[in-house]
C-alpha cells in the first residue's frame, strides 16, 4: 500500500469514528475536529432534509446514532450529493441488527420519504405530457417518473401522534406531474395491479380488462370492463397514464 | 505527455456561483450584470424535473463553468471514469467549456463528500498528475486545479504546498485555478505570508479565479464556509493577484454557498471584482506589459 493510501485510510477511519479511533500521529486535535464536524454535518444535512418524519419519530440520541453508524460503517459509492439519502436508505436496508432496534414500520417510512426526493430530482428521458383525450389512446403509457408502492404499513399517515399499531396493506402511487410537482395518491389493490401490468408492458386500452380479469381470476364481463375503464380514466386525470406521443427530446 | 498550450478558456469577466436558493431571485431579474455562472456538476448532472428546467433556462442565456467536488483527484480509489464521462456529456449538453476541481481528496474507501488535504510528497505529485492527465484525456480539454483550504498539513511533506501545486501543474499540463480566499484562509490558519505564497505559484498558468467569504471561530481559526461577505484583506489579495496574472479579465467567480443576502448585495461584490479587473487591465495597458 502506498503512503498516500495509508494516510487516507487512517485519517478516514478516524474521521468516521473519532469517538472510538485514535487520531493519526502529527495531526493537531483542534484541526482534526474541524474535519470531524465539517464532514459529519455535511452528510447529516442531506439526511435530515430527506427524512424529516423519521427524524421526528426518533429521540435526538437515536437519530444521531443512526447517522453516526451510517458514516462509520457505510462506504458510499455515489459521487452525487443528491444520492446521499439513497445511500443512507441502503445502509438501513442492509442492517438487520439496527432495524431490530427500530419500530417495525421505520424502514418503510424511510423509503416513503426517500421516494419524494427521488421523484423530485429524477431525470426523465421524455417530458410528461398529460393525455388530453381520455378516450382510446393507442397504448396506455405510464408516467416515467413514478413509483408504484406497496407497503405493509400506512406510511403516509404516520405522525408522532399517530403511530400505527398493526400492519395495514397500503398501496400508493407517487409521481411527478407535468408541472414538476410530486404527488402521492392512495389507490386500491386492483389499481396498483393495473399499474404493475402497465409497467411490464404498454397495452392498448381494450386489452386491459381481459389481462386484469386473468390476473384476478375472474370473468371479464361488461361490468368489469366498465370498472377498468373508470380506473383508467382516473389514472389519466391523475397523470399516472400520460400521452404516449410525448417522445424523446421533448 | 499531451501538454495543452491554452491555459485559459476564452470566457472572461465575473461569475456567480449558481445555487438553488438563488434561482427565484435570479429569475426575476431580466438582465444580470454577470458574465457567467458556476455550478458543481455533482449537484446538477443526472437531475431532472424543476431543477433541470431551471438550469436549462439559465444555461440557454448565460455561459456556465463547472467546478467539481467529487472527483477526488488526490484519492487512491480508482479514478471515477463514469463520473468524468457523465461530466463530459453534461458539459456538452449545456455548452460548458471550462472545468476545474480541487487539489484534494474526498474519498478513503468510500465517498466522504468533503475536501481533505494531500500530503505534499513526490509520490503524491506523480499520483495526482497522472489522474489529472487521465481526466484531461477523457474530457478532451485542460482542466484547472484549485488550491484548496485545509486545516492541517498532512504528515510526511517533502516540499512546500506552493512547490507541490507547481509540480502537479508542471507534470500534468493543467492550469491553475487560484482561490484567493483559500490562500488567505490558509495563510491565517498557518501563519504564512499570502503574497510570498502567491508569488511562488505558477501564476502565468492561471485560468480561473475564486473569491469568497469565510467564518472566524472564537479561537481565531478561520473556516472556509462561503457563507459571508468577502473581507478587505481578501479584496486586497485579489488586487495583488490581478497584477500578477497574465490577463486580469480571466473568469473570476464569487462563491456564496449559504446565508444568502439579497441578490443586490451579491451583485455589489460581483461589481467589486469587475472594478478590480478593469483597474488591473488599465494599469497593464498603461505599462504596456501585456496585450
Amino acid at each position: 500500500m502506498t503512503e498516500l493510501r495509508k494516510f487516507q485510510l487512517e485519517f478516514g477511519r478516524y474521521v468516521r469514528d473519532p469517538a472510538a479511533q485514535s487520531l493519526p500521529e502529527h495531526i493537531p486535535p483542534r484541526r482534526a475536529r474541524v474535519y470531524e464536524e465539517l464532514l459529519f454535518n455535511n452528510i447529516s444535512g442531506f439526511i435530515n432534509a430527506c427524512f424529516p418524519v423519521c427524524r421526528s419519530l426518533c429521540s435526538a440520541e437515536q437519530w444521531l446514532g443512526l447517522r453516526r453508524d451510517f458514516f462509520r460503517d457505510w462506504r458510499a459509492q455515489s459521487p452525487y450529493f443528491s444520492q446521499i439519502p439513497a445511500e443512507f436508505l441502503a445502509f438501513l436496508e442492509q442492517n438487520e441488527a439496527l432495524l431490530e432496534r427500530l419500530p417495525p414500520w421505520f424502514l418503510a417510512l424511510a423509503h416513503y420519504e426517500w421516494v419524494e426526493l427521488d421523484l423530485d430530482v429524477r431525470k426523465a428521458d421524455n417530458a410528461v405530457v398529460p393525455l388530453q383525450d381520455t378516450r382510446d389512446p393507442k397504448a396506455l403509457r405510464l408516467n416515467p417518473v413514478l413509483h408504484n408502492l406497496a407497503y405493509e404499513w400506512p406510511v403516509h399517515k404516520i405522525r408522532p401522534d399517530a403511530l400505527p399499531e398493526a400492519p395495514q396493506a397500503t398501496f400508493l402511487v407517487a409521481l411527478r406531474n407535468a408541472e414538476h410537482q410530486v404527488r402521492f395518491i392512495e389507490v386500491n389493490p386492483a389499481t396498483s395491479m393495473l399499474i404493475n401490468l402497465l409497467q411490464e408492458q404498454e397495452l392498448p386500452q381494450e386489452h386491459v380488462p381481459e389481462a386484469m380479469a386473468g390476473l384476478l381470476q375472474r370473468p371479464c364481463d361488461e361490468a368489469f370492463a366498465g370498472f377498468c375503464q373508470q380506473v383508467i380514466e382516473q389514472l389519466i386525470t391523475q397523470e399516472v397514464i400520460i400521452d404516449p406521443c410525448s417522445e424523446q427530446g421533448a | 505527455m499531451n501538454k495543452p498550450t491554452r491555459v485559459s478558456a476564452p470566457l472572461q469577466g465575473v461569475g456567480l456561483g449558481f445555487r438553488r436558493e438563488l434561482i427565484p431571485e435570479l429569475k426575476q431579474s431580466a438582465t444580470l450584470p454577470i458574465d457567467f455562472f458556476e455550478i458543481a456538476p455533482e449537484n446538477w448532472l443526472g437531475i431532472g424535473g424543476r431543477f433541470e428546467r431551471d438550469l436549462r433556462y439559465f444555461t440557454e442565456q448565460y455561459p456556465f463553468t463547472c467546478h467539481g467536488l467529487s472527483l477526488s483527484l488526490g484519492g487512491t480509489e480508482p479514478l471515477d471514469i463514469e463520473l468524468l464521462q457523465n461530466i463530459k456529456a453534461f458539459m456538452r449538453q449545456h455548452n460548458i467549456q471550462l472545468y476545474t476541481e480541487h487539489l484534494s481528496w474526498c474519498s478513503d474507501d468510500g465517498h466522504l463528500y468533503d475536501l481533505l488535504p494531500i500530503p505534499c510528497t513526490d509520490e503524491a505529485v506523480h499520483w495526482v498528475a497522472e489522474r489529472i492527465r487521465q481526466a484531461q484525456d477523457i474530457l478532451e480539454m485542460p482542466i484547472g486545479i484549485e488550491n484548496a483550504s485545509y486545516y492541517f498539513s498532512p504528515p510526511g511533506a517533502q516540499m512546500s504546498e506552493e512547490a507541490f501545486i507547481s509540480a502537479v501543474i508542471e507534470e500534468s499540463g493543467c492550469f491553475l485555478h487560484l482561490d484567493v480566499n483559500n490562500l488567505y484562509v490558509n495563510s491565517q490558519n498557518f501563519g504564512f505570508d499570502p503574497l510570498a505564497y502567491m508569488n511562488a505559484l505558477p501564476l502565468e498558468r492561471t485560468g480561473y479565479l475564486h473569491v469568497a467569504g469565510h467564518f472566524t471561530e472564537d479561537d481565531g481559526l478561520i473556516i472556509d464556509t462561503h457563507g459571508a461577505d468577502v473581507i478587505d484583506p481578501v479584496w486586497a489579495l485579489l488586487a495583488q493577484a490581478y497584477r500578477r496574472i497574465p490577463s486580469p479579465l480571466i473568469p473570476s467567480c464569487l462563491e456564496r454557498d449559504f446565508n444568502f443576502p439579497p441578490l443586490s448585495e451579491l451583485l455589489k461584490e460581483v461589481q467589486q471584482i469587475r472594478d478590480q479587473q478593469n483597474a488591473a487591465r488599465a494599469m497593464q495597458q498603461r505599462s504596456g506589459t501585456h496585450d
